[in-house]
């Protein structure tokens, strides 16, 4: 009967998962970069009155870090609102994605018009009127203008659409630096 | 040339097909959300929205995007929204189907109906997002 020793056997387990965790650090920062930086296109995008809108915009990580929007400057009466809001999301954020195994990131708005802002093609192209004339007011206790007259609509989506290649750019960088 | 996606998914709601109850200039328009004179009548705008890169190679292959926005008359939200899960229903999924002379490969649904609250005039709004992979027939 023919017999090996194979001798080192643990050690070689343990190199190979020290490599790893390695790797796995490496993805998971390059994935935060990623998404700072589709955040940090999207920002400036977004339709500009009292700043409220740009100030909420966070990325939180699935193992609970806010990396974006930890702890944001509001204008205004409704600062208040804004602040218990964003807090609200940003726990809410959370319990959804920590059932996965895998790491992930969540990035998006508080605001609670943000969706509504993002999804009418009219944001930021208003002109400071309605569809049938009627001038709009400034919102509720702000000095700032009535309307948006820079950023638009989709602004999150088409930054990252956008910026996908740059996205997968990062992570591999981050990867390869890490190795 | 192909035209752009709004117009193709208008023409094939519009198709009596569909069976959704749309006609152009009536109650359905593309790109321009109707306002003046549409008051009354539950509205559905089919808008050009961005999209992702065309996959490379000589031959064409987009992917763009467009949103469907569905505004009701006032306070008829379960109407609006039926509407815009009709529509729902209707488009995603589709493949294989060409629209004035393009092939629309696929078309899916991008995340859940959006609901965007009441406007001014106490209107509900929604909207749904697809995502569509389409080529030149030739």
């Amino acid at each position: 009967m023919a017999t090996e020793t194979v001798i080192g056997l643990d050690q070689v387990v343990r190199s190979l998962n020290k490599e790893i965790s390695k790797i796995d650090g490496a993805s998971r920062a390059g994935l935060i970069k990623g998404g700072a930086m589709f955040l940090g296109k999207a920002v400036p995008e977004a339709p500009l009155v009292t700043g409220n809108l740009r100030a909420s915009g966070f990325l939180k990580t699935s193992t609970g870090e806010v990396t974006r929007g930890n702890n944001p400057k509001w204008k205004g009466e409704v600062s208040d609102e804004m602040e218990i809001r964003h807090k609200e999301v940003l726990g809410r954020v959370e319990p959804k994605r920590a059932s996965l195994d895998s790491f992930s990131l969540t990035l998006g708005f508080s605001a609670v018009y943000a969706l509504s802002v993002h999804e009418n093609p009219r944001s930021g192209k208003t002109g400071g009127v309605s569809p049938k004339g009627r001038p709009y007011k400034p919102p509720k206790g702000s000095t700032a203008s009535a309307f948006a007259t820079r950023g638009g609509w989709k602004f999150l989506e088409r930054a990252i659409k956008e910026n996908t290649k740059k996205f997968l750019d990062i992570v591999i960088s981050s990867v390869k630096k890490g190795i | 040339m192909m035209n752009s996606p709004s117009k193709d998914i208008k023409d094939l709601l519009e198709d009596s097909g569909s069976g959704i109850d749309l006609v152009y200039a009536e109650n359905l328009f593309c790109n321009l959300v109707p306002d003046v004179g549409v008051d009354n009548i539950l509205t559905v705008t089919v808008l050009d929205s961005p999209g992702d890169s065309p996959y490379p190679g000589t031959a064409v292959y987009d992917r763009p995007g467009i949103m469907v926005y569905v505004r009701g008359v006032a306070n008829g939200y379960t109407a609006a929204y039926e509407m815009a899960a009709d529509i729902s229903t209707y488009l995603h999924n589709k493949h294989n189907e060409t629209i004035n002379s393009t092939r629309y490969i696929s078309i899916f649904r991008v995340g859940d109906i959006n609901w965007l609250g009441f406007d001014e005039n106490q209107r509900p709004m929604f909207s749904i997002n697809f995502a569509i992979q389409r080529t030149t027939t030739a």
